[in-house]
């Protein structure tokens, strides 16, 4: 996944999509370049409304950059091309910071939605979801709908959906937000698993105390800026 | 453990990824329904005035009546029956029958009364039904009167016939003008609903579409969710229109209505495609609406 002169601003909270026209002030990421190489994992921190998730955003093809290129599993995206862009999702796992549930759909159901929308049949993803949301804590909330599931247990389950089609890039927005530090740990321990078979792992978070226990490497946004530090190093 | 758990996870087991039916689609069942209804009904009067309109022209087509005018001192009633004879000679003539001038002053009588009939030449007619399958025609049957020196005149009905079949030919294009119409206000309809489905569920197409899911498998979900909607609203339609005919047919509508209307226990046969029609236009209008819109979402 590579940003090539990757800019984004917004006027009265609407994408510009040209950058005719834009002040640097407009500006709330700036002129990106940067590359996570495959397998990689890292964090990407950043003070409130630095634009952590409008770069999410733009990696998981929710938002078009207002210049610049994005390149994602070798291929350049196209912003109009609908069927690239499903394509390319396909290979995602995406974690929302407000974890985007289905609400008519239980615990189960919700887990194995990427899996049904791939074309997959229910004997072929069963067994397999069930020991994932086992895995998560959910294992006694199988039919369970959203509505009655705590915060913590409604994290874990978009967790699990992220995860459940063992996708090339993670893109994973706070997910520890709103479980306790043991789960949070526990999920981290998923996520670098994860990352040990291969995919790329990209997690923002404000929880710094996770990423010293992870010791992983950290982008930080600051003033629409990127910047690479090791955590024992500090800022580059 | 695992039996309890599989009965309970039927909905996306069965495909059934949009939440099922709120109060807007119970509205939505109701106007297909009467839609549907009123298309059957449009489409059974279709066939009825076919029904009707083919009648009436093999009635018209069947019978010519034959004028005769005397020659020299010859009576009316010698020169029909002269007329009669030749006619009933010619190939492709049916039944031929010279109208007794009382029977001749019976049908103007409902014109022009009884005051007056007594002072006019009452015309000498001769009614001939012809053969169905070989009919005589018009001019062979002048020829024959001609060649027996008999001075008459041949009415075919024919400016009747051009009229009724006229007549008959509106009928069938305004009913099925309104058989088209209505169908495509039920795709009008169908179009609005997915629109406000699409407006009202954008939280799950977004999920769905951040999941990797193409246009076409988004698409899909409303095409089948509507084509089921249109489907049994059709059934319902269709039936409540086939129970109307029926009490129609059944309860001996008033003579007048069953000639200009002749409704046949086989009109129901139209019947049955129509939900399924309902069912078709309902399902590609929703794709087509789907399709269009995820494109505009970009």
């Amino acid at each position: 996944m590579a940003f090539h002169g990757v800019s984004l601003g917004y006027d009265l909270g609407m994408p510009k999509t040209l950058a005719a026209g834009l002040n640097e002030d407009d500006l709330i990421l700036k002129n990106l370049n940067f590359e996570l190489p495959a397998g990689s994992f890292h964090f990407l921190t950043g003070p409130s409304g630095s634009g952590k998730t409008s770069l999410l955003k733009m990696i998981y093809l929710a938002q078009k950059p207002t210049t610049g290129v994005i390149e994602l599993f070798g291929e350049t995206i196209r912003p109009h091309d609908r069927a690239q862009t499903a394509g390319l999702r396909r290979r995602l796992g995406i974690i929302f910071q407000d974890f985007r549930l289905l609400e008519h759909l239980n615990v189960f159901d919700n887990a194995a939605l990427p899996l049904f929308v791939h074309g997959a049949h229910f004997h072929e993803y069963h067994d397999d979801v069930t020991e994932l949301l086992n895995w998560v804590g959910l294992k006694n909330r199988l039919d369970a709908m959203p509505n009655v599931l705590s915060g913590g247990e409604k994290q874990r389950l978009a967790i699990a959906r992220a995860v459940v089609t063992r996708p090339t890039l993670i893109l994973a927005d706070e997910p520890t937000g709103n479980i306790d530090y043991a789960m949070g740990l526990r999920i981290m321990r998923l996520f670098i698993e994860l990352n040990r078979l291969g995919a790329t792992v990209l997690i923002a978070t404000h929880d710094e105390g996770l990423v010293k226990a992870s010791g992983m490497p950290v982008l930080e946004l600051r003033q629409g800026q990127l910047f690479q530090r090791d955590v024992s190093e500090g800022v580059r | 453990m695992i039996g309890p758990i599989v009965a309970k996870l039927g909905v996306l087991k069965a495909g059934k990824l949009l939440p099922q039916q709120d109060q807007r689609e119970v509205a939505l069942h109701y106007v297909i329904g009467v839609l549907c209804f009123l298309a059957c009904m449009a489409a059974m009067v279709v066939m009825a005035s076919d029904r009707a309109a083919h009648g009436w022209s093999r009635d018209i087509r069947a019978e010519v009546t034959v004028q005769v005018r005397p020659t020299g001192l010859e009576s009316g009633s010698i020169a029909a029956a002269k007329a009669a004879e030749v006619l009933a000679g010619v190939k492709g003539v049916g039944q031929v029958t010279a109208l007794e001038p009382e029977k001749a002053k019976d049908l103007i009588k409902p014109w022009l009364g009884d005051a007056v009939l007594d002072d006019l030449p009452i015309p000498n007619l001769v009614e001939v039904t012809l053969d169905q399958r070989h009919p005589a025609t018009t001019q062979a049957m002048m020829n024959a009167l001609t060649d027996a020196s008999i001075d008459a005149s041949i009415d075919d009905h024919s400016t009747w016939l051009k009229d009724v079949e006229q007549s008959a030919l509106t009928i069938r294009l305004i009913s099925l003008g309104i058989f088209f119409i209505i169908f495509s206000a039920t795709g009008a309809v169908v179009g609005f609903a997915t629109r406000a489905g699409l407006t009202a569920r954008a939280d799950i197409v977004d999920v769905l579409s951040l999941c990797g899911a193409s246009d076409i498998f988004i698409a899909e979900r409303f095409q089948w969710r509507f084509a089921r909607m249109a489907f049994e609203s059709g059934l319902l339609g269709a039936g409540l229109a086939g129970a109307v005919m029926a009490l129609i047919k059944a309860t001996g509508s008033s003579q007048s209505f069953a000639i200009a209307l002749p409704f046949s226990w086989s009109d129901l046969l139209i019947l049955i495609p129509c939900p399924f029609l309902v069912a078709l236009i309902g399902a590609l209008t929703a794709r087509m609406v789907t399709l269009r819109l995820l494109a505009q979402h970009d």
